[in-house]
């Protein structure tokens, strides 16, 4: 009787150690076919080519500026543009980490590039399974005082 | 170019807390995460879900324990190991997995399902609505259909005397234990106190 939730079907990454996850046979790669990498390394070419753009394009009329302290500009830029990526980090913020939450907060997760992580954000230390809860705890008592194990 | 190595590849995080507000560009937590409550964002997912009243979803001010949470269960379980005859209230899936599983645990009781709608689990195919009719008869679980219950005022009555519940066409269930599974309200009370602006970076799945 319990309906199929996508939420559950694909590979958890997240700790809620205190689910039991059912075992469904899932395919396990990332839903871009596994070239993950790939798409982080085009949009970091990407946004470094953006960025060298940016910043001698920034200064080309400035003539207080040398040659050298230009070069160095756009030495430390990159320098902090590699930090930016590295710790930095953009959230892409999903609220709530239920049934919708969690399956969001992977699909999410398999698309992302390297600038942004997800933040699953929920109050609970538990995955709240609104059936098994209740189903379990009258299992429990039949169990105690039928000694029937036909789930 | 060399191929850029992740310097963290596993970079996604669960936050333990509850989102006190959604504003332009950040969300506010109850509480302190990794030393601050503001947390920001390019884009937010609001999938905050439903909450069903008591027993689907605890009370509220057991919620976030899960010792009173597993007490109030077992409050629950006695309650239905001393009744007799139990209505509940609703035959969605929550109503109809609580019907079958006291009647297949406890034969003996009586269960009856009251459902508003002409189909038991509406938001299905009706074909559903035939399975769980077969399986209901199956196990001797009764169901009324097109017909809701009259909440008195208070409640009803929890200490295990018999009581009559009253239905909107006049029929009455004698019982002994009522248990809600109908009524859940959307979590929205984010969307409605986020400032307009926000809902430009927003997705909701099920709005």
């Amino acid at each position: 009787m319990l309906p199929i939730n996508c939420g559950l079907a694909y590979r958890s990454t997240w700790s809620f150690p205190e689910v039991a996850q059912p075992e469904v046979n899932v395919d396990t790669k990332p839903r871009n076919g596994g070239h993950l990498l790939g798409v982080h390394q085009e949009v970091n070419y990407k946004y470094e080519s953006d960025r060298k753009v940016t910043v001698s394009s920034s200064h080309p009329t400035d003539d207080t500026l040398d040659l050298i302290s230009v070069s160095t500009f756009v030495a430390i830029s990159g320098i902090l543009h590699i930090m930016t990526i590295s710790t930095a980090l953009k959230n892409v913020i999903v609220v709530g980490g239920s049934y919708v939450g969690q399956s969001a907060a992977q699909q999410i997760a398999a698309i992302l590039p390297v600038t942004h992580r997800v933040l699953l954000i929920e109050p609970h230390s538990h995955f709240h399974f609104l059936f098994v809860f209740v189903s379990t705890s009258q299992w429990s008592i039949g169990l105690h005082f039928h000694s029937r194990v036909d789930l | 170019m060399p191929p850029v190595t992740i310097a963290n590849p596993d970079p996604h995080k669960v936050v333990q807390a509850r989102v006190l507000s959604v504003n332009k560009d950040h969300v506010v937590l109850d509480r302190q995460w990794q030393g601050t409550d503001r947390l920001p964002f390019d884009f937010v997912t609001i999938a905050t879900g439903a909450r069903h009243p008591a027993p689907g979803n605890l009370p509220e001010a057991l919620d976030e324990s899960k010792a009173a949470g597993v007490a109030y269960l077992q409050r629950l379980q006695n309650k239905v190991m001393g009744a007799k005859s139990i209505v509940i209230i609703g035959g969605g899936a929550f109503g109809v997995q609580m019907a079958t599983d006291i009647k297949d645990l406890f034969p003996s009781k009586k269960v009856t399902v009251v459902q508003s709608r002409p189909h038991l689990m509406p938001q299905f195919d009706t074909r559903c609505h035939d399975i769980v009719v077969s399986r209901f008869n199956e196990l001797g679980v009764e169901f009324i259909t097109n017909t809701r219950v009259t909440i008195p005022e208070g409640g009803f009555p929890e200490t295990g005397e018999t009581f009559d519940v009253t239905l909107t066409d006049g029929r009455k269930i004698e019982a002994d234990l009522v248990i809600q599974a109908a009524g859940a309200k959307p979590n929205n009370e984010l969307v409605s106190r986020a400032k307009r602006r926000v809902c430009h970076h927003a997705l909701l799945p099920f709005s």
